[in-house]
This record gives structure tokens, sequence and C-alpha cells, in this order.
């Protein structure tokens, strides 16, 4: 039965690198929400029918 | 979208490139992602595509105009990542390349891929959820044959390969206009026609002068298959079709006085420099005897050009 050994801890440069791809990554995610959350608004307000069900009643004329 | 707006950078330099390829993203870089979107082709895509929705009739609300810029941005960077990932052999034979994230060792060839294979999809998805079926369409279009026409088939195949690909980086002002209009009319298609013929001149102008390097890549660019000397004599008859087609939006009155005057003079600076190309001082091969210092002026001169002409018809159009 070989011995588990522990794995070399991660370097200072391999720790810098991947604290600076996940802020980019946070950043990307956040950008294209908030894009994603515009673009609904504005294709909300051009088509103000669009989510309109049975459940809000009858249509105002 | 598209290779045939040339980056310049050159290393310094024969030595043979680095034979280890990367097997994982944890040596890359926050900038090694960002370099393959290449970012300088990508500000020339943007400015095209921004001037066709500029000049289209119509509006487009301002967060959807600027989704539809940045899907046009992102779905270049994604072309550019995919023809890294494609290319990352001959890459690395090349002086002008070989320090890209893939040759040079800081990024595994699918990471690049998988990278670029996301970024179109979200970019066309993007634009037909945010902007229209025609601009997402023409996108994806303007993507595949990139990816496909240009980078699989035709670069490695023929030296019309950037004459014919070219349409690839034609696209985008086409994109533009129809992401307003949800349709395409004539001036988009002088718009898409001014880049096609721009991109010969100003490609062979670069390639020129990094013929050795296509040359010990493979790669059949004009310099290398037909000489120096029938390049230049190239270069000298798509400036002239190109002069007489920047005219047409001019001529045909879909533009006014600022954009013809502003055509011919920016035409005359570059049949000048075509000129210049072509009487070059070279040897009995055709070989330059100045360092190609014509070719690398007019290489310079059409990135000036392309953006000023365009630049020119979205202020004549806009003051009309």
């Amino acid at each position: 039965m070989s011995a588990v050994t522990e794995p070399p801890p991660p370097s200072e440069e391999f720790l810098r690198r991947r604290r600076g791809r996940n802020v980019a990554l946070i950043l990307v995610l956040a950008a294209f929400s908030l894009l994603f959350f515009a673009v609904s608004i504005v294709k909300l307000a051009q088509h103000p029918g669009l989510f309109t069900t049975s459940l809000d009643g009858p249509a105002q004329h | 979208m598209s290779d045939t707006t040339a980056s310049t950078e050159l290393g310094d330099g024969d030595t043979a490139p680095p034979p280890f390829l990367a097997t994982s993203a944890d040596q890359t870089e926050i900038g090694d992602w960002f370099a393959l979107l290449k970012p300088r082709v990508m500000s020339l895509v943007v400015f095209t595509g921004a001037i066709g929705l500029i000049v289209a009739p119509g509006a487009i609300n301002p967060i959807l105009g600027f989704t539809a810029i940045l899907c046009i941005a992102v779905g270049a960077g994604a072309c550019g990542a995919i023809n890294m990932w494609y290319d990352r052999d001959i890459d690395a034979l090349m002086r002008r390349t070989r320090k890209r994230p893939i040759p040079a060792g800081r990024m595994p060839p699918n990471a690049a891929l998988g990278f670029g294979i996301t970024l179109a999809s979200a970019s066309v998805l993007m634009m037909f959820l945010a902007v229209g079926t025609a601009a997402a369409v023409l996108l994806a279009l303007s993507i595949g044959f990139y990816v496909f026409i240009y980078t699989m088939w035709l670069k490695r195949r023929t030296p019309q390969n950037i004459v014919i690909g070219g349409a690839a980086g034609a696209f985008p002002a086409v994109i533009g206009w129809a992401a307003v209009t949800g349709s395409v009319s004539v001036v988009p298609l002088l718009l898409f026609a001014i880049v096609f013929f721009w991109t010969p001149p100003h490609f062979w102008s670069l390639a020129l002068y990094a013929s050795d390097d296509y040359a010990r890549a493979g790669v059949p660019m004009l310099p290398v298959t037909a000489g120096a000397r029938e390049t230049r004599r190239q270069i000298m008859l798509y400036t002239l079709v190109l002069s007489l087609v920047a005219l047409l939006p001019w001529a045909v009155g879909f533009s006014g006085p600022v954009y013809g005057g502003v055509a011919l003079v920016l035409d005359l600076g570059f049949i000048v420099s075509a000129w210049r190309v072509l009487a070059d001082a070279q040897d009995a091969r055709g070989v330059s005897l100045t360092n190609d210092a014509p070719a690398r002026a007019a290489f310079r001169y059409s990135l000036a050009y392309l953006f000023l002409l365009f630049a020119a018809f979205a202020v004549d159009r806009l003051a009309r």
C-alpha cells in the first residue's frame, strides 16, 4: 500500500493568476447580467403588452 | 471580423519557436485571453459596425445599439480566438505571430477553441434576443465565413485568400445597418464593397514586408506565390478599383460633398502610396532595396484611410 502524499502547496504565482482570473470572470458575469437586465427593461418598454396574462384581468380599452 | 485587418506585431530574432504547448490554463494570464480576441482587429470592426449603425435610417434605443456593437465586437473576438486555435501550427513559425498565447505555450489550444465557440454562440444569441433576426443571421454568417471559408479553407490554399476572405471583414457595417433597419439595402452594400476592395492593398502591403514569415509557414500569400513585383502591381490595381468604389456613395447621391471631397483626397493619397510601392527601388527579383519602406507606409496609410473615409461618411449623413 503506497503512502498518501500531500500535494505541494500552490505557488504565489499560481494563486495570483487564479485570483486575477476569478476577478475578471466575476466582472464579466456582472456586466453581462446588467446588460441582460437593461435589454429586458428596454424590450418591455417597447412592447408593454408582451407579458400580459389572463391573470391581469380583461384588457383595458 | 477579419484577420484581413492585419495586426503587425513583430518578434525579434529568427530563433525556432518554442515546441511546448500548454496543457493547462493555469499558466494563462488575463492578458492572454484578451490577446486571443485580436483587439487591434476588433477596434476596426467595431468602428465600421458603429458607422453602419449610425448612418442607417431610423433610430435604435441606445442600450440596444450598444448591445449590437458589443455583439459585433465579441463575434469578431470569437473569430480571432478560433483562428488562433486553428492556425497555432503556422503561428509558431512566423515571427509576427509566434508570441501569441498558444504558440508561446501560455494557453492550451482547446481552451482557446472553447473560448471562441462560447463567445461566438453568446454574441449571436444576444444579438438575436436584443436586436433582431437579420443582424443575428448576418453576424452568424460573418463568423462562419471567417472561420470556415477564410481560416480553414482559403488561407492555406490560395493566394486569393485575403481577396475572398476580405468579405468577412466587410460584414460589420452591414450588421450595424441591419441592427437598426432589420434589413439590408444598397448603402450598406456600398460600405461592404469599400472594405472588400480595401482589404487586398491593405493586407498585401503588410505581406510584402512579412513575406519571409509567410513563406516559412507555407501560407500562399501573393508575394510568396507570385513574387513581390506582381504583388506591387496588384496593390496598385486594387487601389484604383477601391478609389472608384469609394466615390460611389457620393456619385449615386447617397452622400454629399463632404464625403465626396474627403473621399477624393483620401483616394489620391492612397494612389500615391500605392504608386510609391510600385516604384520602390528593387533588385532583379523584385526584392525591395529600401526594406519595403513604401509598403510599410502604405499599410499605415490604409488604416488611416478607412477610419477617415467611414468617419466622413457618418459626418456627411448626419449633417444632411
